[in-house]
């Protein structure tokens, strides 16, 4: 496993942080975006998860990955920022009642940015569907990886990949129909 | 569900992002940051002198233990003379303490000093059990040692509860009753699993497994539905008091409200909002002001409040003096990403009046307003000062200037500026 080393360590040193932010920091902000949409709060969710990281590091015990255990920092700070009330009156207002004139500019740039056009029908499925997908598909996470960062059972993994994917299904069926007329 | 992945799995592979958003500039500034946040961390790394000194302590401390150390363990469950070093080392366990190993081996290593305990469940005919779930399980026989007790301190029963936390003691482990906890799990009189609970120098619970079917489950939040009624730690859910606020009139006590559905659980994970067993309460909530007197009246009112707190601990109201008020702000969390929520509460010095202070801003009232985690609000020359949140993407905070007004019962703004 790589980064085996770190379960004996305290504390990282500079360049192990350096190491663990190169190896994974893509993949923590990208992990952090699919769970949130939101750019601004994913610079601020990878900024915490390696802080958090740098600090709790002796709580790391080298069961799981180093990359599962980034993940479900990310991923627990990311549903704690959900819950803060400050986050939803400063950010989340622009989700809850988005200006007339949506999509906003970075949502208009995103959206351009994408490297492949299916990105746009993946943000578009409900949370637990898009997360179980994207960590399968993009992350190729083993089911049983999945159900231990999600803590659900693989049986519900199952579940809600079979949904996923056919909610996918549907929505490629739609392109396809919308480019052929 | 079949495992033949559809082709489109093939174009996830790549992206979300055509290019690299955590570059290597975004890696500098983050660098940075952890390094200012880890250098304000009281978990310093010492100097090269400083650490040689330690090192030596230790090594002392180590001699000295030598030949304790050969000793039967029944010894372990005192504190030992010094306190910095532990009575059961981390390490210890992990030498000593296989899967599979026999009563008697367990004996040897660790003492004759433990608290047994048995439960026995039946379940309908086809049962399985989980061999990762304990509450599946239809016995469960277990050895708790307790090290570095402190004299007094009796092992305290659980509601008989097999979940793997109930039968730790963690209030005991966190007010310092006792060092740390080992639990051994047997199946077929062979050790199947051993959790070894202690706490760190900040006062976080740190949990070490050994066994199979016990990797480290990752930090996420807790399942919503899980019911803390039966572990020690966890207070019970719609009753006792959440908060309180002594005053020189009377006490202010928030408290579950009647018929309410409130929910506790732990964090589950360290993070911006607070440590993994830290606790998280949910649910309507009632400010009462019980005068001196013994006369009660209900001040406010609370629908789904959340608050978080350190331990099973009350919260208690901030103080703050001003000349003609006595002002107390209940804040609901003691740490937050971007900014803590306060409500404000004030007692008329001349006449004791209570009351809930709202915040008029401009021609805007709110019940309550936001502060920064780490500069609390102030009462500076009869006026109240808060220094707001900082949210991503925001440059800067507002520091607001807020005018106590009695008779309306409003904290009324008064000045705004933009701070650094």
């Amino acid at each position: 496993m790589a980064h085996d080393y770190l379960k004996n360590v305290t504390s990282i040193q500079s360049p192990s942080l350096n190491d663990l932010m190169r190896e994974h920091g893509q993949d923590v902000w990208n992990y952090a975006f699919l769970l949130t949409k939101n750019h601004h709060v994913s610079d601020d969710i990878a900024q915490d998860v390696f802080l958090q990281a740098f600090l709790h590091i002796s709580s790391f015990r080298g069961q799981s990955s180093v990359r599962t255990w980034l993940f479900s920092i990310t991923r627990n700070i990311a549903i704690n920022q959900k819950k803060s009330a400050f986050f939803r009156k400063v950010t989340l207002l622009d989700f809850l009642y988005p200006a007339p004139s949506a999509p906003s500019a970075e949502e208009h740039y995103l959206n351009r940015t994408y490297a492949d056009s299916i990105w746009l029908l993946v943000m578009k499925l409900p949370t637990k569907y898009r997360e179980v997908l994207i960590l399968e598909a993009h992350y190729e996470m083993p089911q049983t990886e999945i159900a231990l960062l999600l803590r659900i059972s693989i049986g519900t993994v199952k579940s809600r990949l079979h949904r996923a994917r056919a909610k996918m299904k549907a929505f490629l069926e739609e392109v396809e129909r919308h480019e052929r007329s | 569900m079949s495992d033949h992945k559809p082709e489109w799995y093939a174009r996830l592979r790549k992206g979300p992002f055509e290019k690299a958003i955590f570059d290597s500039k975004m890696q500098q500034e983050m660098e940075s940051h952890t390094k200012a946040e880890w250098s304000k961390s009281p978990k310093r790394r010492l100097n090269p002198w400083a650490a040689a000194v330690v090192a030596a302590v230790f090594l002392f401390i180590a001699i000295a233990l030598v030949p304790a150390a050969s000793q039967p363990f029944g010894s372990f469950r005192q504190s030992g003379g010094n306190a910095d070093e532990p009575v059961m080392p981390i390490q210890y366990v992990l030498d000593h303490l296989q899967v599979g190993m026999s009563e008697e081996g367990v004996k040897q290593a660790f003492g004759d000093d433990f608290d047994g305990q048995g439960v026995r469940r039946d379940f309908a005919q086809g049962h399985k059990e989980d061999p990762n779930d304990m509450s599946t399980w239809s016995a469960v026989d277990t050895w708790r040692y307790d090290f570095g007790v402190n004299d007094g301190y009796v092992i305290a029963q659980n509601s008989g509860d097999t979940d793997e936390e109930a039968i730790f003691d963690l209030q005991g482990i966190r007010n310092g009753k006792i060092e740390s906890q080992l639990v051994v799990y047997w199946k077929d009189r062979k050790v199947e699993r051993a959790i070894f609970k202690d706490m760190d120098i900040e006062g976080n619970i740190l949990t070490t497994q050994i066994g199979p079917g016990v990797e480290e489950a990752p930090p996420t939040e807790p399942p919503a539905n899980d019911d803390p009624s039966g572990n020690p730690e966890m207070p019970p859910p719609n009753e006792g008091v959440r908060a309180v606020g002594d005053t020189s009139f009377g006490l202010f006590q928030l408290r579950p409200a009647k018929g309410g559905d409130e929910k506790i659980q732990a964090l589950g994970a360290p993070s911006c909002l607070g440590q993994e067993n830290d606790l998280q309460y949910s649910g309507d909530y009632e400010l009462y002001f019980h005068k001196r007197s013994g006369d009660e009246t209900l001040i406010q009112e609370f629908n789904q409040l959340e608050m978080i707190q350190r331990e099973n601990n009350t919260i208690e109201f901030m103080k703050l003096e001003f000349p003609k008020l006595e002002l107390y702000l209940f804040i609901p969390r003691y740490t937050d990403c971007h900014g803590l929520e306060f409500y404000a509460y004030g007692i008329d010095k001349e006449t004791g009046e209570v009351s809930n202070f709202t915040f008029l801003n401009g021609e805007e009232t709110y019940p309550n307003w936001t502060t920064s985690p780490n500069n609390l609000p102030q009462a500076v020359e009869g006026k109240l000062v808060v220094e707001g949140g900082r949210g991503a993407g925001q440059d800067g905070a507002t520091r607001y200037v807020y005018d106590p007004d009695l008779a309306t019962h409003q904290l009324v703004l008064e000045s705004k500026e933009q701070i650094p």
